[in-house]
């Protein structure tokens, strides 16, 4: 059996699975004890030694980083030649120091002990006891992160120190050090919340594998969740997206479409992989490393308000107007014109006619031409999206012939719609587009589905550069290799070099799974016209898949 | 007003002309590295577009491709091409301020007529693009600054006709630098006399000298010409450590340039110090252009160094500088009958070296001259010493043509299809945009 919980801003989600069956789903309201109180409304009476794992996604990193709840963190950056300092923006307190490496890992100037400390030392007074360690390139060679460490280490060895290429060994160095100070401002809070969990669950005698999702839909044990706190944002939508495949056909192409309170998420699943971002997660202004999958969100949902302008005309207002006057709130909104038009049964129709008959005086038109018209303006606007989406992904640049001449042109022939109003929302989108609709009742509590029957996914990239006999790798692991073919390295060793130190990092983090070859590339590295060595960069990683398909999706509830 | 910039990055890693040939897969390999480590594509005014392919038509409104389209064409080619357009619709329509084809192969080395390989170039990227604008977008008049340290003499030839096409290019002095061209008498035919300037410097030019040049001459012409697009051909090996040339520009000195010039759009060509020039130079040329600051960007071989040149070097500047002034302002004062002759037609003979593959094409260019457009163009073209390569007679009515011209070059082209002069005839029909061989002439059109 496993247990997915999902906790959202309003309501927490979960669901039961046993042999892709659906045993038991819950739906209640968020709270600090949601989670347990989850777990036991869905576990009843069940004995608790049949449970295999239990996945949590949870929007606690997300809240941490949109509400700047930071421990106070300062960031020494080394960043060599460069684009100007005056263009970095971190929620953090920054100094700058001397020695740099480039592109090739190579040590352009080695750092000035005396600027380390003294700098440290300002960042200690103004109150930071965390310091992020960063230097440009450091993915391509951590030496200059690791000695700086050393010598704040012997200098100061109460503070709490992250470097760099610990948290990403993917390029870009703003990035990087975005999520290093991330990492470092909310860690004592995430690791609180973990003990927490760990806590409850081993209080009730629960010793089954405790996971957490993250934002690429990938699962991390608990015990090693720290490492990828910040990894953690987002991953509701993932959750949603892996349900939604866990409900469609093995096969599938389609636009999943997550209707919340007051947005909608959209993401695309293409011959039943989820479509990634080609960037890491960005929330607001702060752009982070963390892979994800690639989801659109629009401020649109049951709750948006639904209101008149200055020249009388229907508008959306696109704030929350409070919960739907159905539901007891006060103002109108899209879930009251659902209601209105019978479309849903959900809450009390009176209340909804009568928030909207104020606009129907006012317009000199009847409630239900007011609710279509409102309900069409939405189901517009969500077209419109989900246009945009297709275009992002089209458009999403190429840097090799091939990719070019061989462009993916697979079309969703499906949608499905998750979330509070999915069930008539649905059917009104796939009307106006033409495609076929798939909706359950089970696509309500969709996103504790994924959260279930999520497993390890990673994508990651190993570089080795012969002539200077170095391995480095996206997640931070540096090697240098003495007894390295220097001009030239078959592919198929560079393969399996590849393939071993990504294992070590899998096993590292109790990862049980066969890792794929994604893409190899070879670059020849020619000076004065001779070959010196090569470049091979190898994209590798564990495809993303779920533990299985929903079968009782017909009967169940 | 879009402040934005613009950038097609397509570094073509799955090809190269060869293995160690110096336009390989390793070439932009470390820009790519440098431009994603700084996270320049975070900048909310950068925006990346995707490369595109160019149309078999986009090539033949500009070239006359011997002795067959598939014989020149490659996938690779129509990519850097089509990417090149991809930045001009973008700059058209006024989502970007101003924008860089960040591409390979580069183009600036292929002719009018081109046979393939010339330079690392078979087709002109940026010929192409102008084209593209005049034809889809009614554009007219189009400045092309060349900043390679070669001389650009495919754009050269392309436009030497052409009175509406302004080129500029400063170069590496032909007799020390291929392509051996690019002198100071290099002026244009005489439709277009003065459009085209040449200037030429000797070895160990840097930002200082190359500065003066930009603001004493290059600016004064363009303010003069007035152009309505200003493009690039976006070169790299001025650069001090450049292995194929011998200036000493810096990333610095390329950035005031990019600065200074204001281009519209940039058009990557050579530059083949791959990890100690190209990643600072491009980063300091997208910051340039997306106007922020690029005084961090220093090559780590510069570091505290300063590349001053000598005495002589700012002299020879100053001269050529106020010799090409001099002929520009003075170049309506010219007596063109002196310089061509008085006959109706004007004709010169070429000898052109297509150093890659090896062979040498024989080309006669003849320009009907008119006082009104830049006249219509023919070419009788072979290689030379190969008894396979057929005789060709390619005929071009360019694209603001005045009707005399239009029709005189409509008439040749049928009275040849008639005859048996030629084994192939082309006609370059732009104001039609219309591209025809003898095989689609039946005898009327
Ligand atoms: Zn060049
Ligand atoms: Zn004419």
């Amino acid at each position: 059996m496993y247990l997915g919980i999902d906790v959202g801003g309003t309501f927490t989600d979960g669901v039961l699975v046993s042999e892709n069956k659906i045993i038991k789903t819950c739906k209640i309201p968020t709270s600090n004890n949601s989670i347990l109180e989850a777990f036991e409304k869905l576990m009843d009476d069940k004995p608790f030694k049949r449970l295999e794992k239990i996945v949590i996604s949870t929007t606690l990193m997300t809240n941490l980083i949109l509400e700047r709840k930071y421990d106070k963190t300062g960031l020494l950056l080394l960043p060599g030649p460069g684009i100007s300092y005056q263009d970095y923006n971190f929620p953090f307190q920054f100094a700058i120091a001397r020695g740099s490496i480039d592109f090739q890992g190579r040590i352009i100037e080695p750092v000035d002990e005396d600027e380390i400390i003294e700098n440290v030392g300002q960042l200690i007074r103004a109150g930071c006891l965390n310091i992020g360690i960063i230097s440009k390139f450091s993915s391509r060679n951590p030496a200059l992160e690791l000695e700086v460490e050393k010598i704040v280490k012997k200098q100061f060895p109460h503070l709490n120190i992250k470097l760099g290429h610990q948290v990403t060994g993917n390029l870009n160095f703003i990035r990087r050090a975005m999520g290093t100070g991330l990492f470092l401002a909310t860690h004592n809070t995430f690791y609180n919340f973990i003990l927490d969990i760990e806590n409850s669950f081993k209080q009730r005698n629960i010793n089954c594998p405790v996971y957490i999702l993250k934002a690429d839909g990938g699962i991390v044990p608990i015990k090693f969740v720290d490492k990828f706190a910040v990894d953690t944002i987002l991953s509701g939508p993932a959750a949603s997206c892996l349900g939604a495949k866990a409900l469609l056909e093995s096969d599938a192409s389609a636009i999943v479409v997550d209707i919340g309170g007051t947005t909608t998420d959209l993401s695309l699943i293409l011959n039943s992989i989820p479509l990634y971002a080609s960037r890491g997660v960005r929330i607001e202004d702060i752009y982070t490393h963390v892979r994800s999958l690639a989801v659109y969100s629009i401020p649109i949902g049951g709750d948006t308000g639904i209101d008149i302008d200055g020249n009388n005309c229907l508008i959306l207002t696109f704030q929350r107007a409070g919960l739907p006057a159905c539901l007891g709130g006060e103002k109108p909104t899209l879930t009251d014109c659902l209601r209105v038009l019978d479309l849903t049964d959900i809450g009390d129709k009176d209340k909804a006619y009568s928030v909207l008959e104020n606009i129907s005086i006012l317009l000199k038109k009847p409630v239900t031409e007011i609710a279509n018209t409102a309900l069409n303006m939405a189901t517009d606007l969500i077209i419109k999206a989900i246009e945009k989406v297709f275009k992002i992904w089209q458009e999403e640049p190429a840097y090799r012939i091939w990719q070019l001449l061989n462009p993916l042109s697979i079309k969703p022939n499906t949608l499905i719609c998750l979330g509070g109003p999915s069930g008539p929302m649905g059917r009104l989108l796939s009307e106006k587009m033409q495609i076929k609709n798939v909706h359950y009742p089970l696509c309500s509590v969709a996103n504790a589905i994924g959260a279930a029957l999520a497993i390890p996914t990673y994508e990651e990239k190993v570089r080795i550069n012969t002539e200077k006999g170095e391995i480095s790798s996206s997640w931070g692991y540096f090697v240098k290799m003495e007894n390295l073919q220097k001009q030239k390295l078959f592919p198929k060793i560079a393969e399996t070099k590849a393939l071993e130190v990504f294992n070590l990092f899998l096993k590292e983090n109790k990862v049980y799974a066969e890792p794929e070859i994604y893409q190899h590339e070879v670059f020849n590295m020619v000076r004065n016209w001779q070959t010196t060595g090569q470049i091979h960069e190898i994209t590798l990683g564990i495809k993303p898949k779920i533990l299985g398909f929903i079968e009782n999706k017909e009967c169940f509830g | 007003m879009n402040k934005s910039t613009g950038l097609v990055f397509f570094p073509a890693f799955d090809w190269s002309i060869s293995p160690t040939h110096p336009e390989r897969e390793e070439r932009l390999l470390y820009t790519r590295d440098q431009i994603m480590e700084e996270g320049l594509l975070d900048f909310p005014n950068i925006k990346e577009y995707k490369a595109q392919l160019a149309l078999k038509e986009d090539i033949l409104r500009t070239h006359f491709c011997l002795p067959a389209y598939e014989n020149v064409i490659t996938e690779a080619h129509l990519i850097a091409a089509g990417s090149a357009i991809a930045i001009g619709k973008a700059w058209h329509e006024k989502e970007i301020f101003n924008g860089f084809a960040l591409v390979r192969p580069p183009g600036h080395h292929a002719l009018h007529i081109t046979y393939g390989n010339r330079g690392f170039c078979n087709i002109n990227n940026e010929a192409i693009l102008v084209e593209f604008l005049r034809k889809k977008y009614e554009y007219r008049k189009i400045a092309i600054i060349d900043t390679d340290v070669h001389h650009g003499d495919g754009t050269q030839d392309i436009f030497y006709h052409d009175p509406d096409v302004l080129f500029v290019s400063f170069h590496q002095d032909g007799r020390t630098l291929f392509p051996g061209s690019g002198f100071i008498n290099e002026l244009g035919g005489p439709n277009a006399f003065g459009t085209t300037l040449n200037i030429p410097l000797p070895p160990g030019v840097g930002d200082n000298s190359l500065m003066y040049i930009i603001d004493k001459l290059i600016l004064p012409v363009l303010k003069d010409f007035e152009p309505e697009i200003i493009i690039n051909s976006a070169g790299q090996d001025n650069h001090f450590t450049d292995p194929l040339a011998n200036m000493n520009v810096t990333a610095q000195g390329y950035a005031r340039l990019t600065e200074k010039l204001n281009p519209d759009i940039l058009v990557l060509e050579g530059g083949y110090a791959v990890e100690t020039a190209l990643p600072y130079v491009n980063l300091a040329i997208i910051l340039a252009l997306a106007g922020k600051d690029f005084t961090g960007v220093i090559e780590p071989q510069l570091g505290n160094k300063k590349l001053i040149e000598s005495k002589d070097i700012m002299k020879y500047c100053e001269t050529i500088t106020s010799k090409l002034l001099s002929i520009w302002e003075k170049k309506k004062e010219i007596n063109l009958d002196e310089l061509f002759g008085k006959e109706k037609f004007y004709t010169r003979k070429k000898k052109i070296f297509y150093d890659t593959e090896y062979f040498t094409e024989e080309q006669e260019e003849t320009v009907r001259r008119c006082t009104d457009c830049g006249g219509f163009i023919k070419y009788i073209s072979y290689l030379k010493d190969n008894r396979k390569s057929p005789k060709s007679l390619c005929i071009s009515i360019p694209i603001y043509s005045c009707p005399d011209c239009q029709k005189a070059g409509e008439d040749l082209f049928y009275s040849e299809c008639n005859k048996d002069n030629f084994q192939q005839i082309f006609l370059q029909h732009k104001p039609k945009d219309l591209y025809l061989s003898k095989d689609d002439f039946h005898g009327e059109y």
